[in-house]
């Protein structure tokens, strides 16, 4: 299922078009090269980053990196880039605000850190009533209500994430962005894949079929195996569905020929993980015990190996976060170090000067006593 | 098997006994153990969450094997204590775990040796944790088989304890030895083991089994130990991961935390030295306007004495005869003799009446020959008579300033006070502590 989430990683970029080598300007060519080239947009806009631009073009330069690392799917830039975009945005960047949000909540869901995607997405979702969001960017609306629905899929809270979907479902379809249409698929995928969770087998195949509809024609706009991806989720959920209403056969020949596929596919993802936990069900109830326990052997396997990439990638994260703590507290150190020294240096010259002029009026008055003295 | 009754017990201590530090220490460790093998991950986290250094050995080594259990990477500890058994057991099983896991390593059978050797004469209740991932990672890898010595040996070491028998018999099934596994599995205390609250214990023996009846193809006895494995497979994932997001906060909690704490202390000390210099400097300035005001007063003295030296006897007035002003001149030094100028009611005409002439003449003398006006001279004299006393007598010295005013003739100490700094150009005290320093 994380797989849908990566989808999700064209939410908040732009279209990309030939004339980006007329564009002089940096920042202007980053955000059009985001979509169709974010390696090079990322370069562009971490090259001009250096230059120390003002706020505005920062913070345009930072969504940039954080977008593209995103997509290039490095969390450990995401996060660093993204809550660096937080801290330099003010409270007119509400949108801005609210994109880095969930892409920081989407990274973090990815990496299996759900209470950290669930603090961003609230944040997300409480800026959506802020008076300066338009009616109009119900595009973004749907993305947050859609992130949050995918938050509570994965911690198992099927109610909770299905009236999530219907928000965002109802945002998708008032709203006229380019993407909107094929996030609304998106939206009706993974709601089927909840009914299917919840056994609501009916209302599953009802939100497959919305999910299905023209799909290749609305999506033209994204590449082509992000399309393909998703018609397998909906064999997928199909399989599924047959699975649980116990026809084995028709679910284990979608799933076959869906290995089949991805046997030629060079790209290994975590649909077969999902694969081979139907294909185990399935053998289960045919009482096979032999291909059950070779198929959930391979899922266990895959599993592991899944949960131990994500597991890396928090490992890889607090090592970076140590890092940046330390650096924090190495500048922290070097202020109060450099305004301690400078307070001692201040304090001695003046305490010396003091003390100096002290001994002089001092001998001063010991002369001037010494003369009373005699006069007494 | 039971980490909720152990909890009990551990209560029940606590709250009984009075205990030292060092049970303290052990009863900690068993409460962290159990709420571990209880799945109570997060209140288990929050005990070892403090920084490395501040933790006992036993404690480090069980904080190292949790965050293994949730995939999370410890901190590297160059707190290695040599002399420390445990610590040089865990460290090397740890990383023989990460050396199998990366597939470092061919043949695991030295180390595998070497860690035996130590683990024997070891603590073993504090090596258990660590130890069982070991064997459970060459079970559940076909290609290391030559772990089979090492999993015989520790079932020995562990006689009593299930999840070693349980990962030794499951070792058994995957390389077929079925017969052997049976019958340890029939040795199992089951009803027990269905009771437990350790759900790993739990899922372990599940596990085993899934796998035994797998191997003798027995389905409904499968399929139900199938569902009670993915159970508390469930429960245990949901909870480890649950927790690895806990430790993450932990975590990130404790570099803000040390961030802030650093960020006060040494805020503290740019404050101490801020209030603590300026301080020193205002003392410093009130030294000095202190001196400064000595030194004005000694320079008013000075002045005084030089303007008197200077004067200038001024012209005698001649309105009475001379023979009576030499007269009434003598008398007044016989006058100036006497203490009766210290007469506080003294005045021109008592004087007069008193020297038998007339205010006229004895004003006219006096201005004349002094200088100074009949109640600058009658003053003058008092001081004079009070300086006299404080230069002979040192008893003097010790008076208050009312005492010596009314000595001297004056009705108040302040216009004592007055007339004395005026003639003098110092105070009374002033002066009494110059005599003193004189005398020194």
């Amino acid at each position: 299922m994380k797989q849908i989430v990566i989808l999700l990683l064209f939410f908040f970029g732009f279209l990309g078009n030939a004339g980006t080598q007329q564009i002089k300007n940096p920042v202007d060519k980053a955000e059009k090269l985001m979509l169709v080239n974010p390696k090079s947009a990322f370069q562009i806009a971490e090259k001009a980053y250096q230059n120390s631009p003002d706020r505005k073009t920062k913070l345009r330069l930072l969504f940039v990196m954080t977008n593209t690392s995103s997509m290039l799917q490095n969390p450990l830039n995401v996060i660093r880039y993204g809550n660096e975009a937080l801290s330099v945005a003010n409270d007119n960047d509400v949108v801005t605000k609210i994109k880095i949000l969930g892409i920081l909540g989407n990274t973090y869901q990815a990496i299996t850190l759900n209470e950290k995607t669930r603090i961003y997405l609230d944040k997300a979702e409480l800026l959506l009533s802020s008076p300066k969001i338009p009616d109009s960017l119900s595009y973004i609306k749907g993305n947050i209500y859609y992130l949050k629905a995918m938050n509570y899929f994965n911690s198992l809270d099927s109610d909770i994430a299905l009236s999530y979907f219907d928000k965002a479902i109802n945002q998708y379809l008032s709203s006229k962005h380019p993407y909107a249409e094929l996030n609304l698929k998106l939206a009706y995928l993974n709601r089927a894949f909840t009914l299917i969770e919840q056994k609501n087998l009916s209302q599953a195949l009802e939100s497959l079929k919305l999910a299905g509809i023209n799909t290749r024609e609305t999506s033209q706009i994204y590449p082509p195996q992000f399309v393909d991806l998703q018609s397998e989720f909906i064999e997928l959920a199909k399989a599924k569905i047959y699975s649980i209403q116990k026809n084995t056969d028709l679910s284990n020949g979608i799933l076959l020929k869906m290995l089949e596929r991805r046997k030629n596919s060079p790209v290994r993802d975590d649909i077969e993980n999902d694969v081979y936990k139907i294909l185990s069900d399935n053998y289960l109830i045919t009482k096979d015990i032999k291909k059950h326990d070779y198929y959930q052997e391979l899922y266990l396997k895959r599993l592991a190996q899944t949960n131990k990439d994500a597991a890396v990638w928090v490992n890889k994260l607090m090592a970076q976060e140590k890092l940046h703590s330390k650096i924090e507290s190495d500048r922290i150190r070097s202020k109060y170090v450099y305004s301690i020294v400078l307070s001692l240096v201040i304090f001695l010259s003046l305490f010396i000067y003091l003390l100096m002029r002290q001994l002089r009026i001092k001998r001063k008055r010991s002369l001037l006593e010494k003369k009373v003295l005699d006069h007494l | 098997m039971t980490p909720d009754k152990a909890m009990d017990v551990i209560d029940f201590l606590e709250k009984n006994f009075l205990l030292n530090d060092d049970e303290k220490e052990k009863l900690e460790y068993l409460k962290i153990k159990s709420l571990f093998f209880q799945n109570r991950l997060t209140e288990a986290l929050k005990k070892i969450a403090k920084d490395d250094d501040e933790l006992p050995e036993n404690i480090l080594i069980l904080k190292q094997s949790i965050l293994y259990s949730l995939k999370i990477k410890a901190d590297e500890n160059d707190r290695i204590s040599y002399n420390n058994k445990d610590y040089i057991l865990s460290a090397k099983t740890m990383q023989l775990l990460r050396f199998v896991e990366d597939n470092k390593i061919k043949n695991p059978a030295p180390q595998l040796a070497e860690i035996l050797k130590i683990a024997r004469s070891s603590n073993l209740f504090i090596a258990r944790e660590n130890l069982l991932y070991l064997c459970y990672l060459f079970v559940n890898n076909d290609s290391n088989s030559s772990a089979g010595f090492f999993l015989e040996e520790l079932m020995t070491l562990y006689k009593n304890d299930p999840d070693f028998t349980i990962v030794y018999a499951n070792y058994l099934i995957k390389h077929n030895r079925t017969n052997d596994a049976v019958q340890i599995i029939n040795s199992l205390p089951t009803e027990d083991l269905e009771q437990m609250t350790n759900v790993y214990l739990k899922h372990n023996f599940y596990e085993l089994l899934v796998n035994y009846y797998s191997k003798i193809n027995d389905f409904d006895r499968y399929n139900e130990n199938l569902l009670k494995k993915d159970q508390t497979f469930q429960i245990i994932d949901k909870t480890q991961l649950s927790a690895k997001n806990k430790w993450f906060n932990i975590f990130e909690e404790n570099l803000k935390n040390e961030n802030i704490s650093q960020s006060e202390k040494l805020g503290n000390v740019l404050w101490i030295i801020i209030l603590g210099g300026s301080l020193i400097i205002v003392l410093v300035l009130l030294r000095s306007r202190q001196t400064n005001i000595q030194i004005k007063m000694y320079e008013d003295f000075i002045s005084k004495i030089d303007l008197i030296k200077d004067k200038k006897p001024q012209q005698i007035q001649q309105g009475i005869p001379e023979k009576t002003e030499n007269i009434l001149l003598k008398k007044l030094e016989d006058f100036e003799k006497t203490d009766a100028f210290t007469d506080p009611g003294m005045s021109l005409q008592s004087l007069a009446k008193k020297l038998e002439t007339n205010t006229k003449y004895l004003s006219e003398t006096i201005n004349n020959h002094k200088q100074k006006n009949f109640n600058t001279y009658i003053n003058e004299l008092r001081v004079n008579y009070i300086i006299d006393k404080l230069k002979e007598k040192p008893l003097y010295r010790k008076y208050k300033i009312k005492y010596l005013a009314e000595e001297s003739g004056f009705t108040t100490h302040s216009a004592f006070a007055a007339v004395f700094k005026s003639l003098t150009g110092l105070s009374p005290i002033n002066y009494i502590q110059l005599l003193k320093e004189k005398d020194e």
